[in-house]
């Protein structure tokens, strides 16, 4: 398993995400490459807090990952419009250009799970972004 | 937290690097900081950016490039940049090669400084007028001025 995609939202939090990630990375000597996804320029008025915040959760990632010794490239990618459609095409055709063994996200993210599992070519691991734990507390 | 302005040596500017290979680049423009006096430890600085720069391709792709360590060899976070008219091979996902690099580094106890700069950096050179601004610059100070406008 050479390259895993894990997709990630620069406002959600990722860190079972990224145990989980990092974890699997560190087992099969594997790259990671770490994705997000922001509007474009043109289409928000708050980008520049929005841009750096996502660079600063790739970059809090990639120091996560340099500290375990993994290898780690970061992807900042732009929609025009980020619903759940243009979101899961994205990803899918991120995966594909970079031609990646493994697609890892959480059940948090905005995205058609149906069509992302109807449609990508390479294995996907959907992470729970709350411990079961956690739920089952709240719940009880 | 410092602006990028703040942080970019006005002495740590070269216009046209003179080397075409990663390592050797990362190397002309660590040796601005040993002149400067910047680093305590030679050998630990080198050992910390080559160290990630086997780890990761700190090309971000658009012709960019920004190698970064953090390490006990430098007491203040500070940039250094360097102009390559050729194009240096980072590889970067984008395939490019890399005409503007910016070396970040950084104490080891400046962890949200240090990803703070990362972030903001990368933010200004994703716009096109900044890198082509950068590419046109004629003097050190003309570079710190396109940051400063921009950031």
């Amino acid at each position: 398993m050479h390259k895993i995609l894990v997709y990630f939202e620069p406002r959600t939090k990722i860190d079972r995400l990224s145990e989980f990630t990092m974890s699997l990375a560190r087992q099969y000597h594997s790259q990671i490459l770490a994705l997000t996804v922001i509007k474009p320029p043109s289409a928000q008025k708050r980008n520049k807090v929005e841009e750096e915040r996502a660079w600063k959760r790739l970059y809090e990632f990639e120091e996560d990952a340099f500290q375990y010794g993994i290898k780690i490239s970061l992807l900042l990618e732009e929609l025009e419009t980020i619903n759940q459609k243009t979101l899961t095409g994205k990803i899918i055709d991120i995966a594909s250009v970079y031609r990646v063994d493994l697609l890892i996200l959480s059940n948090n993210a905005k995205i058609n799970l149906k069509k992302l599992a109807n449609s990508v070519t390479m294995p996907t691991i959907i992470i729970p972004y709350k411990n079961l734990n956690e739920h089952n507390e709240r719940k009880g | 937290m410092p602006k990028l302005s703040e942080i970019i040596l006005n002495n740590g500017i070269i216009l046209n690097v003179q080397n075409t290979e990663k390592i050797a680049v990362i190397k002309e423009l660590a040796q601005k900081l040993i002149e400067q006096n910047l680093i305590s430890d030679t050998e630990e600085f080198f050992s910390a950016i080559l160290r990630r720069e086997n780890l990761e391709s700190t090309g971000i792709g658009q012709g960019v490039a920004i190698p970064h360590a953090r390490t006990s060899a430098i007491k203040n976070i500070v940039i250094v940049f360097g102009r390559s008219q050729t194009g240096v091979d980072f590889s970067s996902l984008d395939g490019q090669p890399s005409h503007l690099i910016f070396l970040i580094a950084a104490p080891e106890n400046m962890k949200t400084e240090y990803i703070m700069t990362l972030a903001r950096l990368s933010r200004l050179l994703r716009k096109s007028e900044v890198r082509n601004a950068l590419m046109a610059a004629q003097t050190s100070n003309d570079v710190i001025e396109i940051i400063r406008q921009y950031e």
